[in-house]
């Protein structure tokens, strides 16, 4: 399963990133645009935790890194290391 | 799977016209999202409110930094006061001359917080402490209970918030992490032996309700139905600000009223 690409297509999906070069993705912070909304924000957590299994803790939210695109990958990919 | 509290998505406020004194809180940079008239009283909020009410209208307000609110008019209010007490933090003093310093909640924050003051929005005799600080709008809550461990056993094991250290039995403070910054709550909790075990509502005057976003509102009610000590209400759907969204009305034993919400498709 390719994660990068699954949560670049996601927030393309949301904030339209996808003009900009991959670096710019991957520190793009989707957060701090304040275009998300409450409904988006569970929408995508509901959307990441189905699609590779994962759950997201309390720490993860509390991370610097929870907010850029490449962070949140990073996040992915340890939680999905720790699983297997 | 447990559901999970993301943040603090408002705090209730009643007992105001929403329109008249939505100036007082665009001085702490709290601007207008939307605002609704003649809103139903669906029959699930009904056992949080005092007396019969038909509609009431909303106004969400919201602050780039701290906790937006929810000024909601019944345009009649039981005289109770709401359980929850708010800090405005502001980096210049305001309205001096209203201050007042001798009260329990100043007393207990003191030392502890910084320089708290307690005035009253203008034109009403609804409460707000005020702290000199770098952060902008409300920042904190506080709730006055009258059994710590109890209280910190519900905010704790159901609402997932963690224990700040520097805590004892009287005073707690607690803070629930969000990615999203105005989603952030510290709640501060004060133990008050002399408290009057009275009742609050949603009607009643002042802060009444805190709102907190969840990802699943069945999974929490399982865990509220465990407990003996929680007034726990059934889950119903919402539109308001043109979106969607389910929820659900708990009640602590200190009469202190939790609004859980999960955002739904359209």
């Amino acid at each position: 399963m390719d994660t990068e690409k699954i949560v670049l297509d996601y927030v393309n999906s949301k904030s339209k990133i996808s003009g900009k070069s991959k670096n710019e993705q991957l520190n793009y912070d989707y957060l701090s645009s304040g275009s998300i909304d409450s409904m988006q924000m569970v929408e995508m957590i509901e959307f990441l935790e189905s699609k590779f299994k994962i759950r997201f803790n309390s720490e993860d939210f509390k991370l610097n890194k929870f907010r850029s695109v490449g962070g949140l990958i990073e996040i992915i990919k340890k939680h999905l290391q720790d699983k297997n | 799977m447990k559901g999970r509290i993301l943040g603090i998505d408002h705090i209730g406020l009643s007992g105001l016209n929403i329109f008249k004194n939505t100036p007082f809180f665009n001085t702490f940079q709290y601007e207008k999202v939307f605002s609704e008239s003649n809103l139903r009283i669906f029959d699930e909020i009904k056992p949080f409110l005092s007396t019969e009410i038909t509609s009431h209208d909303a106004m969400f307000l919201k602050n780039k930094n701290g906790i937006s609110i929810e000024m909601v008019d019944y345009h009649k209010n039981n005289l109770s006061q709401g359980r929850y007490n708010v800090i405005i933090e502001w980096s210049s003093e305001l309205f001096p001359e209203k201050f007042t310093s001798d009260d329990e909640i100043v007393k207990s924050l003191n030392g502890k917080l910084g320089n708290i003051k307690k005035s009253k929005i203008p034109q009403s005799n609804i409460p707000f402490y005020f702290l000199k600080g770098t952060n902008h709008g409300i920042t904190s809550i506080v709730l006055e209970v009258t059994n710590m461990e109890k209280s910190l056993s519900l905010w704790q094991e159901i609402f997932n918030f963690e224990i700040e250290s520097g805590g004892n039995q009287h005073f707690n403070s607690l803070v629930l992490s969000s990615p999203i910054s105005n989603w952030n709550l510290k709640l501060i909790l004060i133990e008050n032996n002399k408290l009057q075990k009275s009742e609050a509502y949603l009607d009643s005057f002042g802060w009444n309700c805190i709102s907190l976003i969840t990802t699943d509102i069945e999974s929490e009610i399982k865990s509220l139905k465990e407990r003996s000590d929680i007034e726990c209400g059934l889950p119903y759907f919402f539109e308001i600000g043109g979106k969607k969204y389910k929820l659900l009305f708990i009640k602590g034993f200190d009469a202190e009223i939790i609004e859980l919400i999960q955002p739904t498709e359209p």
